[in-house]
Formats: C-alpha cells, sequence, structure tokens
C-alpha cells in the first residue's frame, strides 16, 4: 500500500494560530487513531519528519515527548521510536471530557460570529468528511 | 573564554544583544535593541526594508561597531573578538559574497583553510547531492545553486551559532525545499542556534522558535512564536503587519 | 601563516591572469618601440609591468569593498593583520607573475638568449612597487567609501566641508613654501623631498590598514578613518616642516663650526661671515652672520648665499661704511605673495643708525622667476645716503646701470655693451659715479664718469690695448687708479705696476714698476703711499712709493710673499703666502720695510667691496682667519691673535 508523504498524513498549518508542536501530536494522534499507524510500527525519525514538514526539529521532538508521555509513543533504546505496542484507550470520560470541550469553544465560536445551530452542524459535517477522506 | 564575560548572562544564551545601536552620520538605524537567543533555538529577525536587519547582522558578525551597546557571542564581544567569535559561526549571506572569477573549488579551499574544524567529507557530500560541479566557475551557478553552495560552505565548519541573511531571497521553489531540507537537517543534527533574517513568513513559520520584528529602529516584538500565536490567534504573516503598522489585516 | 596564504592563494588565482598580461605586454614593447625607432630600456618597461601588478594587488581591498565582497573575508575567522599579510604576499606573486611573462615575451621578441633577457629588479622597482601600491590601496579605499551619497547634502554641510578644504590647502600651501624654502637653501641632496614624500606614503599605508581594520565593512567609517588619518599626519608633517625650518634656518651664533668666508665693513667695526653650521648641507648651506668686533657678538644676517653657495656677495656697502644693501632671504612662500600685493622686493637698506627699510628695484632688472628674487645685481651705495647705482647685465640687452633712490625712484639709466665688463667703481659725489671698464679680452680700461641724475657720460682717461689688468683699484678719493698688469698662468713674465692721477688735464698711467716676476701684488695705503710687491720665488722685494711715484722704499722680504692685505695699525701693513697649504702672515712696518712679526697658520680677509679696506686702527683691519677657519683678531703688533666667534 503506497503511503501518502507525512506531508500529507499531517497536515501542520504555519498560519495556523494553534502551536505546531500541538498541531503534530493531534495529527498523530489521529493517525494513530485512525489505524493508520498500527501499533508497533516505526514512528518517523524526528529528523525526517522535521525535513519533510520543513519545521523545527525542536518542535518535532516536543510533540513526540508529549506523545511518548501520553504512552502513545515509546522509545527503544538503539532501534528509534516505535507506536506503542498497546496504546492505551483514553478513558471514555476523559475523551467525554475533551469533546465536550472542544465542542464549547466551538459552539461560542460559531455564536460570536452569528451562526444558527443548522449551520454550525452542517460545518462540523463538513469538517468532518473531509478529515475522514484519509 | 575573555574575563569581561558578565555573570549577569542568561544560563544558556548563545548569543546577548545589548543595548545595540547603530547610526550612520545622523540616520540611526538601530536604536537600544536588547535580546538573547537561547543556545539551540532559532530566532527570527523580522522587519520592512531598512529597518535595520542588515546592520544587526553586521553587528552579530563583528563587521560594524556599535555606536553603542554590544554584541555577545558565547561571551566574546563580536567586534572586539571578531576572529575567535567567527570560528564557530556559519554565515549565509543574502548573495554570494565570493569574489567573481574563482572556482568552486578555490572557495572551498580558502573556507577550508579558515576553520580548525571542517568537515570535508560532509561539504562535497552537500555539493553533489546539490548538483554542483566543483571545477564550476561561481558566476555560472544558477541564484538557486549560488544559494545552495554558501549554505553547503557555512554548515562546513560545523558552526555552533548559524547567521542568515535572507537566505531564500528569490529562489525556485525547488532550490527553496533543497535549501530548508539541508538546514532542518543540519538543525536535528548538531542543535545549531540560528539567527535569520527573512521575508520568507510562511516558511519561517515552522522554524522559528522565537521571533523579533524590528520597526523604526526598535524590537517591537521579541516573544515565543507560538506564545504569540496563541495570543493573538494570529498568523505570523497577520502579526507582522499589525506591528508594523500597515492597515486592515487579512481576513 | 596557513590563514594569510589562504587569503593570498584566492587573490592571486583571481588577479595572475591580469597581472601576468600585462608583463607579456611590457615585455613587447620593447621591441615594438624598435619598429618605430624609439628607444625604450628594458628595465622602464619592467617597471611598467610591476607597476600594473601593484595597481591591481592594491586595489583589491577596495574594489571587493565597492562590489560588496568584502565581508566575504571580515565574515570568516581571520584576523585584518593576516588578511593585509596574505594580500601583500599575493603582491609579491603578482609581481613575480608580471616579472615572469614579461622576461618569457622579451627573449620571444628580442632575439637574444633567455639569460640576456633577464632585467635585474634593482631597489627602484621596489620602490615603484611600494609606492604604486600604497597609492593604489589608499585611493581604492577612499573611492569606495565615498561612492554611494545615500542622501543629499544640505547646503551647510556643503560649506562646512569646503571650509575644511581650504584650511587644509592653505596648511598644505604654507607648509610646502616653507618645505621648499628649506630644502632649496640648506640641502643640495634630494633627501628632504624623499623623507616628506615616503612621509606621506607611510601615511597613506597607515591610515589605509587602520581603516580597514577600524571600518571592515563600514563604508562611513573607512573614509572617516582615511580622513583622520591624513589630516594628522599632514599637521604633523606642517609642524615637523615648520620646526625645521625655524630651526635650520634660523641658526644662533652657538651652531657656528667654522666659517666659509669673512670680510670685513668698510667702517672696520663689523665683520661679516659665512659659516658653515651644524645643520643642513654645508655645500649650499652657508648662513651669514654680523659680527660686533667691539663686544664679539654675532648676529643673524639672512643674506645667506645663493643657491650655488657662495657665488655672489649678498651684502654691500657704501665707501664709508654707514649704509648697507643686503638681499633679505624671505621665505619663498611670501616673496610671491609680497611682490602680488606690495611689489617690493627682497632688497633691504639699512643705514648705521636705522631699521631696515625695503629697496626698490629697477621693474626690468634680472628677475629670477623661480626663486622670485631679483639676481646678479651688483650695488653701490652712495656715501651720502638715498641713491644707489645697480648693475646687472641682461644677454639681450647688455649692461644696465641704473641710478635708483628709494625716496625718488630711477634716476636714470646707462646702458654698456656686455663686452666692456665693469672692473670698479665708486661714486665721487652723488652726483657723479666713476667707472673703470675693461673692453673684453686684452682691451685697454676706460674711466668712464656718469652723471646719475642724465645718465650722460664723459670718458675720463683710457689706457692702450693688449694689457691684462690683474687689479685696479681706486684710492679712497676716487681720483687716483692703481693699475697691475700681470699675465696668467704664474710664471716669470713681465709685471707692470702704474699709477693713474684721474684728475690731471691727460691722464696717463705712469708706470712705478715694470720687470720679471711670478707674480705681484699692489696697493694703496692709508697715506697716499702705494705699497707694490714683486715675487720672484724663493723671495720677493717691496717697494713702496711716494703718492707722486718716487720710490720711498725697497727691500727683499726673503721669503716668497705674494700678496698685500691691509693696514691694521698705522704704518704697518699686513703680507700673506701661501706654502705647502699653510698661510702664513707677517706685519710689515710702512717706513722702514721691516717685518715686525710672522704668523704662520693664518691668512687675511678678502675684501669683498672692490678693494675698499677698513680703515688702519679698525678692528675689522686686525681680522685673520686660520687655517682651521676660524676668526681671529690680533689686538696689536705683539698680541697673540685672540679667536672671536669660535673657541
Amino acid at each position: 500500500m503506497k503511503t501518502d508523504p507525512w506531508i500529507v498524513r499531517i497536515p501542520v498549518r504555519p498560519a495556523d494560530p494553534r502551536p505546531i508542536w500541538s498541531q503534530i501530536e493531534e495529527g498523530m494522534r489521529r493517525l494513530l487513531a485512525s489505524g493508520a499507524l498500527a501499533a508497533g510500527d516505526p514512528a518517523p525519525s524526528v529528523r525526517e519528519l522535521a525535513t519533510e514538514l520543513r519545521i523545527n526539529p525542536a518542535t518535532v521532538s516536543r510533540a513526540y515527548q508529549t506523545l511518548v508521555g501520553a504512552g502513545l509513543l515509546e522509545v527503544r533504546r538503539g532501534e528509534g521510536t516505535f507506536v506503542s505496542a498497546a496504546p492505551p484507550s483514553m478513558r471514555k470520560s476523559e475523551q467525554a471530557r475533551l469533546i465536550r470541550h472542544a465542542a464549547t469553544t466551538f459552539a461560542s465560536f460559531a455564536i460570536t460570529h452569528g451562526a444558527d445551530r443548522r449551520s454550525a452542524h452542517e460545518a462540523v459535517d463538513h469538517a468532518w468528511d473531509e478529515l475522514d477522506e484519509e | 573564554m575573555s574575563a569581561t564575560v558578565e555573570s549577569t548572562m542568561t544560563d544558556g544564551a548563545m548569543v546577548r544583544v545589548h543595548n545595540l545601536s547603530v547610526q550612520y552620520g545622523k540616520r540611526r538605524v538601530l536604536d537600544g535593541i536588547s535580546f538573547e537567543v537561547a543556545r539551540g533555538s532559532v530566532y527570527a529577525v523580522l522587519g520592512r526594508n531598512g529597518a535595520g536587519k542588515s546592520s544587526l547582522i553586521r553587528c552579530l558578525l563583528g563587521l560594524q561597531k556599535p555606536s553603542a551597546g554590544h554584541v555577545l557571542v558565547q561571551g566574546a564581544d563580536a567586534w572586539t573578538h571578531r576572529g575567535r567569535v567567527l570560528s564557530s559561526v556559519g554565515y549565509v549571506p543574502e548573495t554570494s559574497d565570493a569574489p567573481g572569477a574563482l572556482r568552486v573549488r578555490d572557495i572551498v579551499a580558502f573556507h577550508e583553510s579558515m576553520y580548525s574544524r571542517w568537515n570535508r567529507s560532509a561539504v562535497a557530500d552537500r555539493l553533489k547531492r546539490f548538483g554542483i560541479p566543483e571545477r564550476a566557475g561561481v558566476s555560472t551557478l544558477s541564484k538557486g545553486q549560488k544559494a545552495l553552495l554558501t549554505l553547503a560552505l557555512a554548515l562546513g565548519n560545523e558552526p555552533a551559532l548559524l547567521i542568515l541573511d535572507d537566505p531564500t531571497l528569490g529562489l525556485d521553489v525547488v532550490a527553496r525545499n533543497d535549501f530548508f531540507s539541508d538546514f532542518v537537517g543540519e538543525l536535528a543534527d548538531h542543535g545549531t542556534t540560528v539567527i535569520l533574517t527573512t521575508h520568507d513568513l510562511l516558511g519561517v513559520e515552522g522554524i522559528a522558535d522565537r521571533v523579533g520584528i524590528l520597526q523604526g529602529g526598535r524590537l517591537a516584538l521579541d516573544e515565543e512564536l507560538a506564545r504569540v500565536k496563541l495570543d493573538r490567534s494570529q498568523s505570523l504573516e497577520q502579526i507582522f503587519m499589525d506591528v508594523t503598522g500597515r492597515s486592515g489585516g487579512l481576513s | 601563516m596557513r590563514k594569510a596564504l589562504a587569503v593570498a592563494t584566492l587573490d592571486l588565482r583571481r588577479q595572475w591572469m591580469a597581472a601576468g598580461a600585462f608583463g607579456v605586454a611590457a615585455g613587447l614593447i620593447p621591441a615594438l618601440a624598435r619598429y618605430i625607432a624609439a628607444r625604450v630600456e628594458p628595465t622602464n618597461a619592467v617597471s611598467f609591468a610591476l607597476g600594473v601588478a601593484a595597481l591591481i594587488a592594491g586595489a583589491t581591498f577596495g574594489s571587493d569593498f565597492a562590489e560588496g565582497k568584502s565581508s566575504f573575508f571580515f565574515a570568516r575567522p581571520v584576523s585584518t593583520p593576516s588578511i593585509v599579510a596574505g594580500r601583500i604576499a599575493a603582491l609579491c606573486g603578482l609581481c613575480a607573475t608580471a616579472v615572469l611573462g614579461f622576461t618569457a615575451a622579451s627573449w620571444l621578441s628580442g632575439h637574444q638568449g633567455l639569460v640576456t633577457s633577464l632585467v635585474p629588479i634593482t631597489t627602484r622597482h621596489l620602490q615603484i612597487v611600494a609606492a604604486v601600491w600604497i597609492v593604489s590601496l589608499f585611493f581604492s579605499l577612499a573611492i569606495a567609501a565615498n561612492t554611494r551619497q545615500a542622501r543629499r547634502k544640505e547646503f551647510a554641510e556643503f560649506l562646512i566641508g569646503g571650509a575644511r578644504v581650504a584650511v587644509a590647502v592653505a596648511i598644505t600651501a604654507l607648509m610646502l613654501g616653507l618645505f621648499v624654502d628649506l630644502t632649496m637653501r640648506a640641502y643640495a641632496v634630494p633627501t628632504p623631498v624623499k623623507l616628506l614624500t615616503w612621509s606621506y606614503a607611510a601615511a597613506a599605508f597607515l591610515a589605509s590598514l587602520a581603516a580597514i581594520e577600524l571600518g571592515r565593512t563600514d563604508r562611513l567609517r573607512i573614509g572617516r578613518v582615511l580622513n583622520v588619518g591624513m589630516y594628522c599626519h599632514g599637521a604633523l608633517a606642517c609642524a615637523v616642516v615648520a620646526i625645521a625650518w625655524a630651526y635650520v634656518l634660523h641658526p644662533g651664533a652657538g651652531a657656528i663650526t667654522g666659517l666659509a668666508n669673512a670680510f670685513s665693513a668698510p667702517d672696520g667695526r663689523v665683520a661679516y661671515v659665512y659659516t658653515h653650521v651644524d645643520r643642513g648641507d654645508p655645500t649650499v648651506f652657508a648662513p651669514a652672520f654680523s659680527v660686533d668686533l667691539g663686544s664679539g657678538e654675532a648676529q643673524r644676517v639672512m643674506a645667506d648665499g645663493g643657491f650655488s653657495g657662495l657665488d655672489t656677495p649678498r651684502i654691500w656697502h657704501s665707501r664709508d661704511g654707514n649704509i648697507r644693501v643686503w638681499n633679505e632671504r624671505t621665505p619663498l612662500l611670501f616673496r610671491y605673495a609680497r611682490r602680488i600685493v606690495t611689489s617690493a622686493s627682497t632688497f633691504r637698506i639699512r643705514t648705521s643708525f636705522g631699521d631696515a627699510t625695503p629697496f626698490a628695484m629697477p621693474e626690468d632688472a634680472d628677475f629670477d622667476w623661480n626663486t622670485f628674487e631679483f639676481r646678479n645685481l651688483d650695488i653701490l651705495p652712495a656715501s651720502a645716503g638715498d641713491l644707489f647705482a645697480v648693475r646687472w647685465s641682461d644677454r639681450a640687452t647688455g649692461q644696465h646701470v641704473a641710478f635708483v633712490s628709494p625716496s625718488r625712484g630711477e634716476l636714470s639709466r646707462l646702458r654698456l655693451p656686455t663686452a666692456q665688463f665693469i672692473r670698479t667703481w665708486a661714486f665721487l659725489e652723488s652726483t657723479r659715479l666713476r667707472v673703470v671698464a675693461q673692453r673684453a679680452g686684452a682691451g685697454g680700461l676706460e674711466f668712464i664718469d656718469i652723471d646719475t641724475l642724465t645718465g650722460s657720460t664723459r670718458t675720463v682717461a683710457t689706457t692702450d690695448r693688449g694689457a691684462f689688468y690683474r687689479s685696479v683699484t681706486l684710492d679712497a678719493s676716487a681720483q687716483r687708479a692703481l693699475l697691475l698688469s700681470i699675465p696668467y698662468p704664474s710664471g716669470p713674465s713681465d709685471a707692470t705696476v702704474s699709477v693713474l692721477q684721474l684728475d690731471a688735464p691727460q691722464p696717463k698711467p705712469m708706470a712705478l714698476y715694470s720687470g720679471k716676476a711670478n707674480n705681484a701684488d699692489a696697493s694703496f695705503l692709508a697715506d697716499g703711499r702705494i705699497a707694490v710687491l714683486v715675487r720672484q720665488p724663493p723671495t720677493a722685494d717691496l717697494r713702496v712709493f711716494s703718492p707722486d711715484g718716487k720710490v720711498a722704499l725697497t727691500r727683499p722680504l726673503g721669503e716668497g710673499f705674494s700678496n698685500l692685505g691691509g693696514e691694521p695699525f698705522a704704518n704697518v701693513f699686513w703680507v700673506s703666502t701661501l706654502v705647502r697649504g699653510i698661510w702664513n702672515v707677517a706685519l710689515i712696518d710702512a717706513r722702514s720695510g721691516e717685518m715686525l712679526r710672522r704668523l704662520s697658520g693664518f691668512r687675511t680677509l678678502d675684501n669683498w667691496d672692490r678693494g675698499v679696506p677698513p680703515p688702519p686702527g679698525s678692528p675689522g683691519a686686525h681680522l685673520l682667519m686660520s687655517t682651521d677657519r676660524k676668526l681671529y683678531l690680533l689686538p696689536s703688533v705683539t698680541d697673540d691673535p685672540r679667536p672671536l666667534l669660535l673657541h
């Protein structure tokens, strides 16, 4: 199966106000969640990812540190960085809390910008479709 | 380390600019700017044309005597200890400053004699990758090749500090790609400290840890990039426009 | 050092072709010149090749700078001294390349062997290389630093800049004026000029080095350092030249190391000495002093000998010694200015009781436009004052005698043929000048009286042709002339001494002595008698004649004294001679002819003022000069000579 280059699989938008390390972290999480990166697969090296994405390796490093701390990636000495054999599933309650938090942020944004409930729902669906294409 | 190292220097600061002023006759180009660049970080200096970026670069390299203030690189004053400072500095100028009518290999040989630490194989490897023949005359190289050559030379001594003055100006996409990939590779491999000036706001957004915006001879902004983007919810380009006073942000 | 060599290698790599090409071109020049029948010395062609190489090498800093390439070197960890050393090494390499190209081209085009095509490199070539390199370095930096005026200057800046340039030019002009004055008057060799020129070169070199180190890539700073450097040097050079000028040209009496010449003023109270001092070059510099014979004090008189040394006297007196005229050696620079402003000449008059006043010369007298002064003049002040006879010769227009009065201007003028050379002259009264002229070759003498108011002439007496008059002397009243004729070179020949009474109705020379002699001398004594000395080795005969020409005394002197001196004391006169390099003088009693005293190692002084001796008994008449060139005074016949001036 041909794999797309990292720059496509982990879209990092410099213009995006979110910190880049956070974008990388999120991208990696999505790949892990969707199964594109399976347990035990080698994670891209910091150098490789930084070069391809054209970002500071320190930033990539930081993202990886977070992921390692969250248990999604593990460092095997002498071998490299790999996806954790058994990535812990997030506790349902924790997941729900995070999603509710993100939803609140989105809803507040939509309301401030004069959107109604229906167009907000449409926007969510649209974004989901887009991301799901990967 | 020289005896004049200031003990109040922040730990790990590679470069410390203190109260730097540069004046040409009546024209004050830099007016008492101060900032620090931490070891291993990338500091991007932005500014409109004529904002003083080049003067700052020249002060960092010991090419210009400050009218006031000083620049310390690894604790040594850049002006008075130019030789010592520059032995661990790589410089990529905006346009190649190699005198014409010379071959690539002459320039490479010259650089090799200049630095006590020189990675000959890495330089040769880079030149091969960039497609720059050693026998070619410098003036026959394309713009992109010249930029890549200067990068290869600047990285040859595995510098602790890399200074770039608008390195990707006028380069095509391919050349820019090559440039960045080698540049980022160097960062990954050696944790080089970087100070660069640029107009390529988009390209530098991913690279810079910290950003300084020169405006009217002063540092209008000197912040960690991630934080300032978050605080303002803006891209670097928008922040730059705002700070330098261009009216009407982008939507 | 490895880094300096790297710089040198880089510079050589980019410049060797140009240097080599010019070397080859220069090598072809002598051959090409032969085609057009001109001659170019190989050594000069090599100079050209080396000069071009030095020009290219020296301009490197400036041209790199102008092209924005100077950061290539300065942004690398190589120190400025290393860069400069590398560039100097590159200079040597470029010169060698040029010479190689030259030699090859010269050999191939010259039909000579390779060895004979080699041109030796001399110090002159090295000097050219150094000079061209320094000039090229300095000016290329200056030009690069001054291009690209980023903004328009305000008017005030123009004014200030203009004022600064004007001040610099004025100071430089002043310095050069003093320098020229100093070198032309006190030095025969071009050493001072070389020193000054090389000091500028050294200053340009040091200023360039400082500009490179302190300015690096800052245009403004480079220009500023160059400016400051050269202004400082200019100020220093000014100060040094001014001090040297004051020091060398104005020695005090203590600086005197020996005398070149000396003579007494007609009044016998002052002597004038041309000295050698402890500064300057004695072959051209002989500062004049007046010595008060009463106090022994010497005072500087700015009437030094001409540029060729002591060619002509520059101090003239009236017969009674009351009026003195001299040619003041004012600094050349001021002469130009003064002449333009006041049209005054360099001549000064001083009476024995007044200050020096300027003296206007006739405008068409022999004026040297190089040194801005009248020259080759002969001047006779009239004793009554306010009247001067001025004589000069012009190749085109002949001899001129003009009568000039400071208060009344030029009174009259007379032209004589150049062939009629004036031997001596004296004022009769302030309205008449008596001139003794001799026609060239073996012409006779002509005694001419000139009316000072009208310039009309009257010939009083003439002598026959064919006689060569060794000396012609007028007595104090100018009514009697003493003529000595003896042919050169000295060897036994016919000597004749005759006296001519000019106020007689038909003046004819009356022979006092006629006979064979090797050498002879004759002079009037103060009381009107005439002394004649005739030398036939190994002895000499002294004859004294009464005023009316009768023999009063004849006496052999034993030794071969050949010169008559003045009368130091009443009725005592000097005779002197030079024997095997040593002067001997003797005092002779005028009445008995007896030799009163003999001194070895001394000679009497010349009387430059056409034989006007100081009065007997006056200190000026007692002066002697020793063989080691010191001035002595003989207080009395029996005392030992007392040294003056130098002890």
